[in-house]
């Protein structure tokens, strides 16, 4: 006798309350009027100094963040993803386990539908950050010379980096194109 | 040049082979949906769509044979942009890479078979698709097209579940699912595989393209046994009683490689279309 | 393919039988997350898609256990 599958009433999407969350502790809005508070009357030096300490904190906490309430808060495409890595022996569980995490952390701060991923496969995760709010929000309260020294660079590079160590997954992070020059910035992590 | 390659492949990666290239292999999982847009309904998706596309055009087969003709020539003529969705025939070589290169890969129900047969598969002994990417998270949605459920696999353990179905004499096939996203190989076998037979039957292109190998045989080791001649969907080999040898016709050939897997004497070969003058833009 | 057909899919002895494989069978009625019953009258549809391959050998209308295939083939000409 055959079996007639009904699949219970799953949600394949992320958590709104999640992104709610997420969005109103890390907050673009926030972070850069903090970071231009900060570097009022400073010397390009110290702009640069500033800089990374205010984004790369903020990266670390963002993503952080993601992933203690990307596991709080699960969805069935994330269950299967679990069940798929378990079957193939963990052996894959790079790209697809940190793309999760990514995702999570840029829709939820973010004014994009999708995140453009660019690459991911066994070797690497690729992503793209085309209409960036945090590069908006600088233009606006900073200009656009701060604005394209893209101190907020290290929130990316430092939330990209912190998901994979989280994630005990040996990987080398690096940009690979930047707003100001390229039209879009690019993040690639490496498997090492 | 193979079309496919020069819109969607990288010089640098593969040889520029569109379907070994990473960035065809790679979709976000996540989407956020304004707030009045619903989900997706049931047969919305690219291949669905394609299908139905198909369907349309099949119909003036019956009422207006010029008007069908007409609409398969433009069809072939818009290539990726038409409305069908692109397929290429790959030999399992090329398969075993892209199964390496995909995650997740999954076996599952095959559509055709379903539809045109009432073929049943539904468990992972049965599978006899293989689904690529992250769309295979989602099934579950849509299990009347993934009757069973779909079953991930590793490499190493999808390229076994391959030669199982190419022993078997099943055509792989490459198919994107939207643009460039190539979403499976599927393993096709001719009458209810519905892109041969579109293209054998139909001339539809688009959706079953020559690979870029063909067969060549070496008459010093063909011993004649007629092997290849089984295994071959695409009409493209006899037994020539003359020589009393195996004929390819590497005009008909789509390169699959079947014969290549079959032959107990190792007499056929899988040459580079692109190296033959005569069938570099026979695709 | 006409009225008496409802449960094409669970039949399915025209579709396997068909040499040419004239036939196709698809869910008219699909919800989300779940499978459509194929004894459920009138959920499945039967269509005859490839009916120009077909040779005249009667096969299905032989096995359909519902007389509901009929094959015309325009009449010779004198």
């Amino acid at each position: 006798m055959k079996e007639i599958y009904e699949a219970k009433n799953y949600s394949y999407e992320l958590n709104p309350d999640m992104l709610k969350l997420l969005r109103e502790e890390f907050d673009v809005d926030k972070v850069t009027s903090k970071f231009a508070e900060a570097i009022k009357g400073k010397s390009a030096g110290e702009i640069e100094a500033e800089g990374k300490a205010i984004f790369e904190e903020y990266g670390r906490n963002w993503i952080r963040q993601s992933l203690k309430l990307g596991e709080e808060y699960p969805d069935r495409t994330y269950e299967v993803l679990l069940e798929a890595i378990d079957k193939t022996g963990g052996y894959l569980r790079f790209a697809l386990a940190p793309q999760r995490f990514l995702e999570i952390a840029y829709l939820s701060t973010q004014e994009i539908s999708i995140l453009p991923i660019i690459e991911n496969n066994v070797n690497r995760l690729v992503y793209r950050m085309v209409d960036c709010d945090t590069y908006k929000n600088l233009k606006e309260k900073c200009g656009e010379e701060v604005a394209n020294l893209l101190p907020c660079r290290h929130a990316c590079l430092t939330a990209c980096e912190t998901l994979h160590r989280d994630l005990e997954i040996d990987a080398l992070v690096q940009m690979e194109a930047q707003i100001p020059k390229d039209g879009y910035c690019q993040f690639a992590a490496r498997r090492a | 040049m193979c079309w496919v390659c020069e819109a969607y492949g990288d010089p640098e990666v593969e040889n520029g082979r569109w379907y070994l290239n990473p960035k065809n292999h790679s979709r976000n999982m996540y989407k956020i949906k304004k707030p009045d847009q619903k989900a997706a309904a049931y047969g919305s998706d690219p291949e669905a769509q394609s299908g139905r596309n198909i369907g349309e055009i099949m119909q003036f087969r019956f009422t207006d044979p010029d008007k069908f003709n007409q609409l398969i020539k433009e069809a072939n003529a818009m290539k990726g942009s038409g409305p069908f969705q692109i397929g290429q025939v790959i030999p399992i070589q090329e398969a075993y890479k892209v199964v390496e290169m995909s995650y997740p890969v999954a076996s599952m129900s095959c559509i055709c078979r379903i539809h045109n047969r009432a073929q049943e598969e539904r468990n992972e002994h049965e599978y006899s698709c293989t689904g690529l990417g992250v769309g295979m998270l989602k099934w579950e949605r849509w299990p009347e097209r993934y009757k069973g459920g779909v079953n991930f696999m590793a490499p190493d353990e999808a390229k076994e579940w391959l030669v199982k179905w190419n022993k078997k004499g099943m055509v792989h096939i490459i198919m994107t699912f939207g643009g460039s996203y190539v979403g499976g190989v599927c393993n096709c076998d001719y009458p209810d595989c519905g892109m041969i037979r579109n293209r054998v039957d139909y001339g539809i292109e688009t959706g079953c393209l020559k690979s870029h190998w063909v067969a060549k045989i070496d008459y010093d080791l063909c011993t004649g046994c007629g092997v290849c001649v089984q295994r071959c969907q695409f009409g493209a080999i006899k037994f020539e009683v003359t020589l009393d040898k195996t004929n390819i016709d590497q005009l008909k050939c789509f390169g699959c490689g079947l014969c290549e897997t079959g032959c107990p004497t190792n007499a056929i070969e899988l040459i580079d279309r692109e190296s033959l003058p005569g069938l570099r833009e026979v695709w | 393919m006409t009225a008496p057909c409802t449960v094409p899919f669970d039949c399915k002895k025209c579709l396997q039988a068909c040499p040419q494989a004239v036939f196709l069978v698809t869910a008219v009625k699909v919800e989300r997350g779940k499978e459509t019953d194929p004894k459920e009258p009138g959920a499945y549809r039967l269509f005859a898609p490839h009916r120009d391959k077909c040779t005249g050998c009667n096969d299905c209308i032989e096995l359909c256990p519902e007389d509901a295939i009929t094959i015309n083939f325009p009449p010779l000409e004198a």
